[in-house]
């Protein structure tokens, strides 16, 4: 309790003030039984008719004044209390944030919704209970016995053993009260976990019939929940009785001593009496205080919930931007230095060692052409975008790892497919990808930086998720897709709905963009949810998006047009490496050299292909029109020349056209302006999906069964084989 | 600040909900209130009586005091044997008081515990029993906050109020009496001003009341936001979105602050003002009290009087009297903002027990011995009126048949599955299993029947066995066990830390999506049903694992009517029928050899598929 009194900050001095008026409200009312004993000893004997009136009026003025200095120290504690609690809410809700996945999957959503709504609103009573009523208490306690020791010492005795006794039977009965009220907390927890579940799996349990098992469930839990306040409430309840027992003997003998002293006249009547109302203002405090200590004995449990999400600190510590990290990463820089050095620049298609599909290239290490300039010299500029490096990692209470290691290299605008059986740690591979855990072995880079050296921001920032389970929230379609870039505007949601498949039926509905999603996106079908999901990362404008079996959902001709889409994005903000191709004809060459003698500001369409991949007709087979995605782009003219005739103009649109032309022997940078391509990890469960990705990644239990091409797999991996088997269709069930 | 948690005047159903219309008067409320104390009412009047007595020796004891203060006259006056026999008689009545007090606060500790736990039992029952719609268009948030804290505050403020209001008119009654007893026209004065407090407070009670249900209200929105964002965490981390959240978090909290701010500060006002009108009558008794004093004694000394009519004794017992009389009035006011806030507690919880059911199923059959015939007639649906789905929907399965649904994400076909389970109800038309229309049977049973597996899984806190023996809760260990090799989960099960007695985590963290699929098919495979319903029931799951799950499935399909939403076509080409839907229609029906010879749609799926896999 005493560990959040901190959040009371800003309100110190009015946590000081109101306490203090209290105070003087408190000696206000003190002042009564000596004016009662006045009058009953001096007056009345005398017969001193207007010395009655007059105290009288004294009486009545302490009462107004403690009046207004009540309702003054009653707002300070309204205002305090709530200030309180609402900066400890926020600053709950803020840690919670700061959680982890291990830190979530500890103390589960329901138990931190109830500490951040009803268990801090406890604390809130209690502190405001605390300045309004709680000193009171103390300040006529003891004001009390002060003026009991001035009229009689032997009388202040007693009260001083009576405080003492009340006191420790307060204390024994607030600790027994407050475990009590701590397994309240829990089995009301429990009670909050049976009802969620229960709303979520409703159809479930519908499904089973199983509703009269869930009601004797919920009713013993609640059941039980009554029972355990049954018995808090057998020591709680004597808490009044007891304080008022207490008392009451020192009434008693406070009357029976009092009888000699008065006999022997050491003590007035009216000393009798003052001590006497002393006692039922003694009383009557404590009874305040007595009930208060209930609320407060709550407020104390709450406030150790509280303090526990608090004290746990995530084990993920993120560092602090700084400005050296945080900048580079992935940018593309301008690459009219490249000939000193290149280590600002960075172009593709330069092969590296060990890099096993890249190998096909490695003849264009040197970079052919003489636009391109001595890489080799410089270390290699070709960086990848993600590696891992003998990656381990074991959830909490596992036994066995969860992924052991796990190493590849994956370059920018490159795709890896990750497939293998459920549990074989596919996701558990893209929740250490995007640091939602840390591995416990090894070492996870991007752009050759430790992810653990990423401020939270840039890191967020580099990577957008499609989780496996595709949630919405509450709000319109335009809200969910600015989840991951607030000011994202119009034309970029439509760009990204457009890839994610979802423009269609976005614009179908009556309010577009301002169409509200229900909690959860109940009002879709999990197809939309899902395209939705992959727009919202789209929306974020990631240099690598990862894909946890986010097409699950969706049919097979849309899943299709999704990874399309993706891959043109892909090649749209990328920049490629042109490599020979054999199938240009003569004449088509010649036109490109033709169009690069004029150096002028070419406007127009230029042809990508993928980082590494030689741009024949050969290997990419089929799939061309894939492969080479025409894009708009604008080349400055002052990059022209060294693009050594590079650049071609071409209309791709037209689908009679004749294939693109490509440019032989030739690699380019491209500036600046466009980011460094979208490099994707698809997680999936259906390789035909992966056909077209530069890696493939099979996990079997945790560990690397095969690291390839499709091609390469499909010779050389048995589990592969067997997924692929497994997945074309009928006709090859009698295979094996 | 508007915030983006209020009610849509959208959602289907349940605009009784928005608080203008939630008026339930507060009668009936009180009602309902009671009838749920019903079974504890020899208890509650046992507590009542015990409270009667408890008031009753409490309000002795300032009159014993009394008496022994004039046995003290005085140096050498003090009346010993009258003084100790006051002594007594005190000790008595706080042993008294001790025990009344002690018993009836357990008991009634007790009644309200019962009566919270009845309160949400039912709320909890009822969300079994309501129109799924009901649940798919309140937040859970919300309805959870109801049932853990609104039921709460109908305990802590209906119940302990009423015994506190009880106890008050006892309390005050009792003092009357005495006061009248001691001196008529102090009495009176006292019995007249004390009441004052109450209209001050009633007033500052009305304000509260409205006050405290925005309150109520702006928490609950807060408790919204929390179990989206909370619940969603892992998304919210994905897209760095903790700030967005926290800004909209402090939204909520600052609104909520505002209205708390207000609430606590007028409710707190009725405690300062009764205590200045306490001092006031405080004083007016002390004057009154000490001139009759006077008085009395002037009458002595000049012979009228025998003794003294009103002594110093009786000064100390009127004040004190005055005092007792006060405090009921001054805790009515907080019993009574207590009360409402209760009230309003009450109601919201009300109209969770009193939302709508499902229509009444007394004395329909039960739908037994299924074959498995499945036919729709003219059946039309939307979730929305202005969104019209299904419009004319007709099919008829015969017994055994394997029916797959095909169609692009959007065209209805999980709404097909509401309406076969009955999770909503179909707005034109019939459908019937073996020829009895679904709505004339109990939908238990029409449910029991299916065997459904979603593609959103739903796992419980509790072992791995408890959540495949969920469909069928007596089953073995072996059963369960056979059931998970059945559904290719036994390998990893065995592998969990403990086993099929591994707990599973409320959201079923510790777990993949696949496996949770696995789990949920396993539920399947244990109760075997006559008729099947998979929805994308192995959508997560890989498939090589698919494969052995589909040949399990293909084994229990036998004799079994089934109905496959699947987007692999590759696994429903064996199906009897191909229903491919678009935007809520069947556009178009037939075997997949026969659709693939149409050339239509589904043709140009198929070959879509194949073209891109």
């Amino acid at each position: 309790m005493l560990k959040l009194t901190r959040y009371l900050k800003g309100y110190g001095l009015i946590t000081v003030i109101a306490p203090l008026l209290k105070l003087l409200e408190a000696l206000f009312e003190l002042a009564i039984p000596l004016i009662v004993r006045h009058i009953a000893d001096v007056l009345i004997p005398a017969g001193d008719m207007k010395g009655v009136y007059l105290w009288g009026g004294a009486m009545l003025g302490l009462g107004a004044a403690g009046f207004t200095l009540a309702i003054i120290s009653q707002y300070l504690a309204a205002h305090s209390s709530l200030g309180y609690g609402t900066n400890l809410r926020r600053d709950l809700y803020r840690h919670v944030n700061r959680f982890g996945y291990a830190e979530l999957d500890k103390f589960g959503t329901a138990s931190l919704i109830t500490r951040i709504t009803d268990d801090i609103r406890q604390t809130q009573i209690g502190v405001s209970q605390f300045i309004r009523l709680v000193l009171r208490a103390p300040f006529i306690l003891i004001g009390a016995i002060v003026m009991a020791i001035i009229l009689d010492p032997v009388s202040g005795l007693i009260f001083i053993g009576v405080s003492i006794a009340i006191g420790t039977a307060l204390y024994f009965i607030m600790r027994r009260s407050g475990k009590f009220y701590r397994v309240i907390q829990q089995q009301l927890d429990g009670v909050a976990l049976l009802t969620r579940e229960n709303l979520t799996g409703t159809r479930v349990v519908r499904a089973f019939s199983r509703q009269d098992e869930e009601n004797a469930d919920f009713t013993k839990a609640a059941g039980k929940l009554a029972k355990t306040g049954e018995k808090a409430g057998v020591i709680s309840s004597l808490l009044n009785p007891l304080t008022y027992v207490l008392i009451n003997i020192a009434v008693l003998a406070i009357l029976f001593l009092g009888g000699s002293a008065v006999n022997s006249g050491d003590l007035a009547r009216g000393d009798i009496l003052a001590l006497v109302n002393y006692l039922s203002q003694i009383l009557l405090a404590l009874v305040v205080f007595a009930n208060l200590l209930i609320t407060f004995s709550k407020a104390g449990a709450s406030a150790r919930r509280i303090n526990e999400v608090l004290e746990t600190e995530p084990i993920l510590r993120f560092p602090e931007e700084s400005e050296g990290l945080a900048v580079d990463s992935g940018q593309w820089t301008v690459d009219s230095k490249a000939d000193e050095g290149g280590a600002d620049c960075k172009t593709v298609g330069v092969a590296v060692p060990g890099d096993p599909q890249l190998k096909s290239n490695t003849r264009s290490g040197g970079s052919p052409g003489t636009a391109t300039p001595t890489k080799t010299s410089s270390p290699s500029p070709l960086t990848p975008k993600i590696s891992l490096r003998s990656v381990s990692f074991a959830y909490p209470g596992d036994a066995e790892d969860d992924l052991s290691d796990i190493s590849f290299d994956l370059h920018p605008g490159q795709t890896l497919g990750v497939i293998g059986s459920t549990g074989s740690g596919k996701t558990t591979l893209v929740n250490l990808i995007c640091r939602f855990y840390d591995a416990r072995d090894g070492r996870i880079e991007i752009d050759r930086r430790d992810i653990k050296s990423y401020p939270k921001d840039t890191l967020s920032a580099l990577i957008g998720v499609v989780p496996q389970s595709a949630v919405l929230f509450y709000g319109s379609v335009r809200e969910n897709m600015q989840l991951g870039k607030a000011d994202a505007s119009d034309t970029e949601i439509w760009e990204a709905l457009r890839t994610a498949q979802s423009e269609d039926f976005i614009k179908a509905l009556p309010q577009g963009l301002d169409t509200v999603i229900f909690q959860g996106g109940k009002n879709l079908s999990g197809g939309q949810r899902q395209r939705l999901t992959v727009a919202r990362a789209l929306v974020k404008n990631p240099e690598i998006l990862i894909l946890d079996d986010a097409s699950s959902a969706l049919d097979y001709a849309t899943d299709a047009a999704l990874r399309k889409a993706l891959r043109s994005r892909q090649f749209s903000v990328g920049s490629f490496q042109l490599l020979e191709d054999d199938s240009l004809t003569k004449n088509e060459k010649r036109k490109t050299h033709d169009a690069a003698a004029k150096p002028q500001k070419y406007t127009g369409r230029i042809f990508l292909t993928k980082a590494g991949s030689k741009a024949t007709r050969e290997n990419v087979g089929g799939d061309f029109e894939q492969q080479l995605v025409g894009v708009d782009l604008q080349i400055d003219p002052k990059t022209t020349p060294k693009a050594d005739g590079s650049i071609c103009k071409s209309t791709p649109t037209d689908n009679n056209a004749p294939h693109p032309s490509i440019i032989p022997n030739s690699s380019f940078l491209i500036p600046n302006s466009p980011p460094s391509p979208l490099t994707v990890i698809m997680v999936s469960q259906r390789a035909a999906s992966l056909k077209g990705a530069d890696l493939i990644l099979v996990l079997e239990d945790g560990k690397c069964a095969g690291l390839g091409t499709y091609a390469e797999l499909r010779e050389g991996c048995e589990i592969f084989k067997e997924i692929c088997v497994s997945q074309e269709g009928g006709s090859t069930k009698n295979e094996k | 600040m508007k915030s983006p948690y209020k009610k849509l005047s959208s959602l289907p159903q349940n605009e009784s909900e928005t608080p203008d219309k939630a008026a339930m008067p507060s009668k009936k409320v009180f009602r309902r209130i009671v009838g749920y104390m019903r079974p504890h009412l020899w208890l509650m009047l046992f507590a009542l009586l015990l409270t009667m007595g408890q008031v009753a020796a409490t309000l002795a004891v300032p009159a014993f005091i009394g008496r022994a203060l004039d046995a003290l006259a005085g140096e050498g006056g003090v009346e010993t044997a009258k003084l100790l026999a006051s002594i007594g008689v005190l000790g008595a009545l706080t042993a008294a008081v001790f025990v009344c007090q002690w018993l009836s606060s357990i008991f009634q500790n007790r009644i309200s515990f019962y009566t919270v736990r009845d309160v949400r039992i039912d709320a909890f029952k009822k969300l079994n029993r309501v129109p799924i719609a009901y649940i798919d268009s309140h937040q859970n948030g919300d309805i959870m906050s109801r049932i853990s804290n609104d039921a709460e505050q109908v305990s802590d403020g209906l119940i302990q109020g009423f015994t506190q209001l009880f106890t008050g008119v006892v309390t005050a009654a009792g003092t009357i009496v005495f006061m009248l007893m001691l001196n008529v026209p102090i009495a009176v004065v006292v019995i007249i001003i004390t009441p004052l407090s109450l209209t001050v407070a009633w007033g500052l009670a009305k304000i509260t009341y409205t006050l405290h249900r925005k309150r109520a209200e702006k928490l609950g929105e807060l408790c919204g936001l929390c179990e989206e964002y909370l619940g969603n965490q892992k998304v919210v981390k994905a897209f760095n979105y903790e700030a967005e959240a926290e800004k909209r978090f402090n939204v909520l909290n600052l609104g909520l602050k505002k209205f708390w701010l207000k609430s606590m500060f007028v409710s707190s006002l009725t405690n300062p003002v009764t205590r200045l009108l306490n001092a006031i009558v405080y004083a007016v008794v002390a004057v009154m009290g000490a001139l009759a004093v006077i008085e009395a004694n002037a009458a002595v000394a000049a012979g009228t009087a025998a003794a003294a009519a009103f002594t110093i004794g009786s000064l100390s017992a009127m004040l004190a009297y005055a005092h007792q009389y006060a405090k009921p009035f001054n805790e009515i006011t907080g019993v009574v903002t207590e009360l409402q806030s209760a009230f309003a507690a009450a109601r919201r919880v009300f109209s969770v027990i009193d939302a709508e059911e499902e229509s009444g199923e007394a004395g329909m059959a039960e739908l037994k011995d299924v074959k498995g015939a499945v036919s729709a007639q003219g059946v039309a649906f939307s979730y929305s009126p202005e969104k019209p789905l299904i419009k004319n929907f007709n099919i008829a399965v015969f017994p055994g048949q394997k029916i797959a649904i095909v169609g692009p994400t959007g065209c209805g076909k999980t709404t097909l599955i509401n309406l076969l389970m009955r999770f909503y109800d179909v707005q034109k038309g019939v459908i019937a299993v073996d020829e009895t229309d679904i709505k004339a049977v109990t939908r238990g049973s029409l449910r029991r029947n299916y065997g459904m597996v979603l593609q959103e899984t739903w796992l419980f806190e509790g072992t791995v066995h408890d959540n495949i023996a969920y469909g069928k809760s007596d089953a073995t260990r072996d059963e369960v066990i056979a059931a998970a090799r059945q559904a290719r989960c036994n390998g990893f099960i065995k592998r969990l830390p403990e086993g099929y007695d591994t707990m599973i985590t409320s959201d079923g963290a510790n777990l993949s999506h696949g496996q949770k699929q696995l789990i949920c098919i396993a539920r399947i495979m244990l109760t075997l049903p006559a008729m099947l319903i998979l929805d994308e029931a192995t959508s997560s799951i890989d498939t090589r694992t698919e494969k052995r799950v589909q040949t399990a499935f293909s084994r229990i399909m036998q004799g079994r009517t089934s109905f496959i939403i699947a987007h692999r076509l590759s696994t429903i080409q064996d199906a009897d029928a191909i229903l491919v839907m678009n935007d809520g229609d069947i556009i178009e029906t037939g075997t997949h050899t026969e659709l693939l010879a149409a050339g239509g749609f589904y043709a140009n799926l198929y070959h879509s598929q194949n073209l891109y896999t």
